[in-house]
């Protein structure tokens, strides 16, 4: 996702010399091109994360232009979260906040880099709208689309797994493209995810083929699909997040359903649970405790369709 | 020699109408910032002297310049000396603090009157302005951002990102200026977390500072002129004191935001009329 992101800024900023990086000190070959053919437009703040939110905040605000602050995922979201709430939000500022490692993707560094809390925290602020691509090329659109024009309408935060995740557009390709989510279709039950977890997702409904019709939903644009009507399709929903579920899609969901006054389908949640992690725990076993791979998946589908 | 005494006179007339409009406001609202508001008021004052000067119209000077009052819980001061130079009308002061009003406990950003960003939070001033004046600096637009900062927020270690970027690269249109009123909520800051020898330090980073009697409207004036002639960020460490201008809260803990009586109003009205302190 993140090679996805360095490529797709070079070719916008390419376009407007108005819109500029600011990093902290992260993304070793991710951005070289754009810091070798537009150094003005990429600034390395080092580690001084809320100096650099505050400030790309009134930067981007007083050029009236589109800018993206990047670095590790809860460093630009916990960390700095007064700064993200004051100088963005509130303040309506034309920033991209970006943040790499969502979830368990830095799973070897302990927990101090898990991105478990991140939508819990940005999700709640106002004028925040969030980004959750599923895959490289969702970076890559997402990308174009904030930079498309010269400022955005709103802030936005833009969660990235990490790198090397697989082409699922590619890999999936009976999906079909509704904007603010990819939909795979099926009969019996719904999986309703985002980011990369949405893989597992997919490899569980491959697996299930001939015993369970599995749907998959995997929403990219919270913002404009809680907009829209959210309702499941389908009676039995599985959501499937890489994050707690307070602040999770799934919260945002059901509380739209419940106050719509619409029939609530029999749902399973899977998010992340642990209080604490002693030991190191790598992304397979994280996600397998939590009932997050695809054998689980494949699992609570089956418990469900009986 | 005429010139400078009525310059002084016209200075310390709109200090006193500033002290006194907080006075006023105070009695509506009960409890305001009395010591941050007091010992701000002369930089203030020396902020907007071209405007008190007739130097500069308001919008003139509003278009070369932006404040950004980092201890934004002093807010009250900038709108009470906006209302003494006739900027601010007297209906709008009184909604301070008011359901409804337009003048929040903390200030909020006004381009209308040159206030460039809503502060409050402490420790955000500083990195905003340099913001502000990067863009100004990147779009080759001339203007300069001006950030008051309190002496107890330079406890905040985001302040202290924002210096080490300055340290590296100062060539920012930018004016810090420290109130430095040597008071936090609860004592003096010497006594909780001393920032001295502030001079000392902030120079050690290699940014240009001078320390200023911070409630002599001429000098700190003067110092600014200087400085703002060359193309960089400085910083000035103006000593006040906490509560400035009525002598029972000069340098006393408890005036940091008081409720104030009825009475004790009525006295500090009168001191500034008398000119006491």
């Amino acid at each position: 996702m993140r090679k996805a992101l360095g490529v797709t800024l070079a070719k916008c900023f390419a376009k407007n010399p108005k819109h500029h990086l600011f990093c902290g000190d992260i993304g070793f070959g991710v951005f070289d091109a754009l810091r070798v053919e537009r150094p003005n437009q990429f600034h390395n703040f080092g580690i001084s994360e809320q100096h650099m939110v505050s400030y790309a905040a009134a930067f981007s605000s007083a050029l009236n232009a589109t800018s993206m602050v990047y670095t590790i995922n809860p460093f630009i979201t916990s960390r700095v979260h007064d700064q993200l709430r004051v100088d963005v939000a509130y303040s309506k500022s034309p920033l991209i906040v970006c943040s790499v490692g969502a979830g368990f993707a830095y799973d070897s560094l302990g927990f101090t880099h898990y991105g478990i809390e991140d939508l819990a925290l940005l999700h709640v602020l106002p004028n925040m709208r969030i980004y959750t691509p599923c895959d490289a090329q969702d970076v890559a659109d997402l990308t174009d689309k904030f930079f498309a024009d010269e400022v955005v309408p709103a802030p936005c935060y833009l969660r990235l797994q990490k790198g090397g995740e697989r082409k699922l557009f590619a890999d999936f390709p009976d999906f079909t493209h509704h904007g603010s989510y990819k939909y795979w279709p099926g009969t019996d039950v719904e999986i309703i995810t985002h980011g990369a977890i949405t893989e597992e997702a997919l490899e569980a409904r491959k697996a299930l083929q001939g015993q369970a019709s599995v749907a998959v939903r995997s929403v990219i644009d919270w913002h404009a699909y809680l907009s829209e009507d959210v309702s499941p399709m389908l009676d039995k929903v599985l959501f499937l997040e890489e994050n707690r579920l307070v602040g999770s899609l799934a919260n945002s969901i059901l509380a739209a359903a419940i106050q719509k006054k619409q029939k609530l389908p029999i749902v399973e949640i899977k998010c992340v649970t642990e209080a604490e992690f002693n030991t190191t725990v790598l992304r397979p076993s994280a996600l397998k405790v939590n009932g997050l791979d695809r054998q689980s998946i494949e699992q609570t589908i089956k418990e469900m369709i009986q | 020699m005429a010139l400078t005494l009525f310059r002084f006179q016209m200075y310390d007339s709109i200090a006193r109408q500033t002290r006194l409009n907080i006075i006023k406001t105070a009695r509506s609202v009960g409890s305001v910032h009395f010591g941050g508001s007091f010992s701000v008021t002369e930089i203030l004052v020396a902020y907007y002297a071209p405007v008190i000067a007739k130097k500069l119209s308001f919008k003139d000077f509003i278009d070369r310049n932006t404040l950004v009052l980092s201890k934004g819980h002093c807010g009250l001061a900038v709108y009470a000396l906006l209302n003494a130079i006739g900027i601010v009308p007297d209906e709008k002061l009184a909604t301070y603090c008011k359901d409804g009003g337009a003048f929040m406990g903390h200030i909020k950003r006004d381009p209308s009157l040159g206030i460039g960003w809503s502060t409050g939070s402490l420790g955000h001033g500083l990195s905003i302005s340099m913001g502000l004046a990067g863009a100004l600096r990147f779009a080759g637009k001339s203007g300069r951002v001006t950030c008051i900062l309190g002496d107890g927020e330079m406890h905040e270690g985001s302040n202290w990102e924002a210096l080490l970027h300055l340290s590296h690269d100062d060539k920012f249109p930018l004016t810090i200026i420290l109130d430095n009123n040597k008071f936090l909520s609860l004592g003096a800051t010497q006594d909780i977390r001393p920032i001295e020898p502030i001079e000392a330090k902030i120079k050690d980073f290699s940014i240009q500072c001078a320390s200023v009697d911070g409630h002599n409207v001429e000098a700190l004036r003067q110092i600014i002129d200087k400085m703002e002639a060359v193309n960089q960020a400085f910083f000035i460490n103006a000593n006040t004191l906490k509560g400035k201008g009525i002598s029972f809260t000069e340098g006393v803990t408890e005036w940091h935001a008081k409720r104030a009586s009825e009475q004790d109003l009525q006295r500090m009205e009168a001191e500034l009329k008398a000119g006491v302190a």
